[in-house]
């Protein structure tokens, strides 16, 4: 039987049924080479799909919830003006070290209020169900110490800014009172944070865009992140291993992706209240990930 | 816009409207998941991936919307969240041990198509994504990409296809993997 590459392609995008795909069945168990090959081609759409759907579900993750509609907000204004405070100070104390890359990233990084305060307190109530997660999500204002290492990074399409820093531990973090009922009896933990640099590793490409990443550490037991003030946060233990970040071109938009002991984790830009990191399970993700840092 | 208006957006494979439905529904959705054990994460991916169903399930010429798309969102958001957790109790009763045995020519080969559909250009990455994953007809291809009509996309998928299959196949052939 002759196979025409129309048939095949309805095949492989599942347009075949009844009698046909019968008959393409029997082909394709006579015929080792024209099974081969189909193979191959179920495999490059099945990676078209993934690629896809990887960036239908980057689209909706950049998109920003107004405040209050996730979990619930219900906190209060005079909570709101309290926060918006203690934010100005630590803007205040930055002052503009750091920026990050272009416009529109500026735009994804509101210099508001996070909006669900309450919902970052951590789910101690709920029992086995969410024992895989990371146990706390600590809801903190930290008052980061000025930086002094704004390091630019050259980004391009696929940039790789490696990290091998040295981190100066010991700046002590006051938390500051963020005032919420929700929040207030929690322990904060002891947070240190280091300064280091991001010396770029440029891989040959160039590119107008020139971004700043500033990188802090905040030691915790936890993998989490941040976005604040136009800095990224990294909450963990990275005092044993060194760890590399990543910006991945996906249409259509700039992806940031950590790398840290084996695991890959998705930085989204528009964080900024901690959140926890969950390594990066999506195949067609990490390999494009491991493309990438091979490189 | 009504249920009705958002459906023929969406079955034009009009992402607009699927930011207005996540948008919409995304309290309701994510609570609906925190009232039932999950994180704020969890329930973030989980009402994507469904809106990413309901996406798919637009395009399908059998599709017939019974209910509100809310109600029908929620419900996939439901069983969705139902299987997380059944996977997630089977999975903590073992270590994790990360031993899938993998087929490392297969893998190599997925490496290889993943590294080439990235370097295809956007346009051709665009009509193969729509035909293949959104399942968009040739005119909806032509509107949605601006071409003069059916035929164009029709040419334009076909040879974006050649030209991808012809970029795995000769990287595929570089690493020795054929043979």
């Amino acid at each position: 039987m002759n196979i025409s590459e129309e048939t095949i392609d309805l095949y492989l995008r599942g347009d075949l049924s009844g009698s046909e795909l019968d008959a393409f069945n029997n082909a394709l168990s006579s015929d080792p080479k024209l099974k081969q090959e189909i193979d191959l081609q179920s495999d490059i759409v099945d990676s078209i799909k993934q690629y896809r759907h990887q960036q239908l579900k980057s689209r909706l993750n950049s998109i920003e919830i107004p405040a209050g509609a996730g979990a619930g907000g219900n906190f209060t204004s005079s909570i709101y003006l309290k926060f918006a405070a203690s934010i100005a100070i630590v803007a205040a104390l930055m002052g503009g070290t750091a920026i990050w890359l272009s416009n529109q990233t500026n735009e994804a990084i509101p210099n508001s209020v996070p909006a669900n305060l309450n919902s970052s307190k951590p789910n101690t109530n709920t029992a086995e169900s969410v024992s895989e997660l990371p146990e706390a999500i600590k809801p903190s204002v930290e008052k980061e110490k000025a930086t002094k290492n704004p390091v630019s990074t050259k980004k391009e399409n696929n940039t790789i800014a490696t990290e091998a820093f040295s981190s100066k531990k010991g700046n002590v973090v006051n938390t500051a009172d963020t005032g919420t009922e929700d929040i207030s009896n929690e322990q904060y933990s002891d947070h240190s944070i280091a300064d280091f640099e991001v010396p770029s590793v440029n891989d040959g490409n160039t590119n107008s865009s020139v971004q700043n990443i500033k990188v802090n550490i905040v030691k915790e037991k936890d993998l989490a992140y941040r976005f604040f003030n136009n800095q990224l946060f990294l909450h963990g233990n990275f005092s044993n291993s060194t760890y590399e970040l990543f910006e991945l071109n996906t249409s259509p938009e700039k992806r940031l992706y950590l790398y840290f002991e084996s695991n890959y984790y998705e930085l989204i830009q528009g964080k900024t209240k901690i959140t926890a990191l969950t390594p990066i399970k999506d195949k067609s993700t990490l390999n494009q990930l491991n493309q990438l840092r091979e490189r | 816009m009504n249920d009705l208006e958002i459906l023929e957006q969406l079955k034009k494979g009009d992402e607009k409207a699927l930011d207005y439905l996540y948008k919409k529904n995304y309290r309701m959705m994510v609570k609906m998941i925190l009232k039932n054990n999950g994180s704020e994460e969890e329930a973030k991916d989980v009402y994507q991936e469904s809106l990413i169903v309901l996406w798919q399930k637009a395009h399908d010429p059998n599709f017939v919307l019974s209910s509100k798309i809310s109600t029908y969102l929620y419900s996939i958001c439901l069983n969705l969240w139902r299987k997380e957790l059944e996977r997630k109790k089977r999975h903590s009763y073992e270590v994790s041990e990360g031993s899938e045995i993998m087929d490392m020519d297969r893998d190599e080969r997925i490496r290889i198509i993943n590294k080439c559909i990235q370097n295809l250009g956007e346009t051709c990455r665009d009509i193969l994504t729509y035909y293949y994953f959104d399942r968009l007809s040739m005119a909806e291809i032509a509107e949605k990409m601006g071409f003069a009509n059916s035929d164009t996309s029709k040419t334009k998928k076909y040879k974006c296809k050649k030209e991808l299959d012809q970029l795995i196949k000769s990287l595929y052939k570089e690493s020795d993997f054929l043979d």
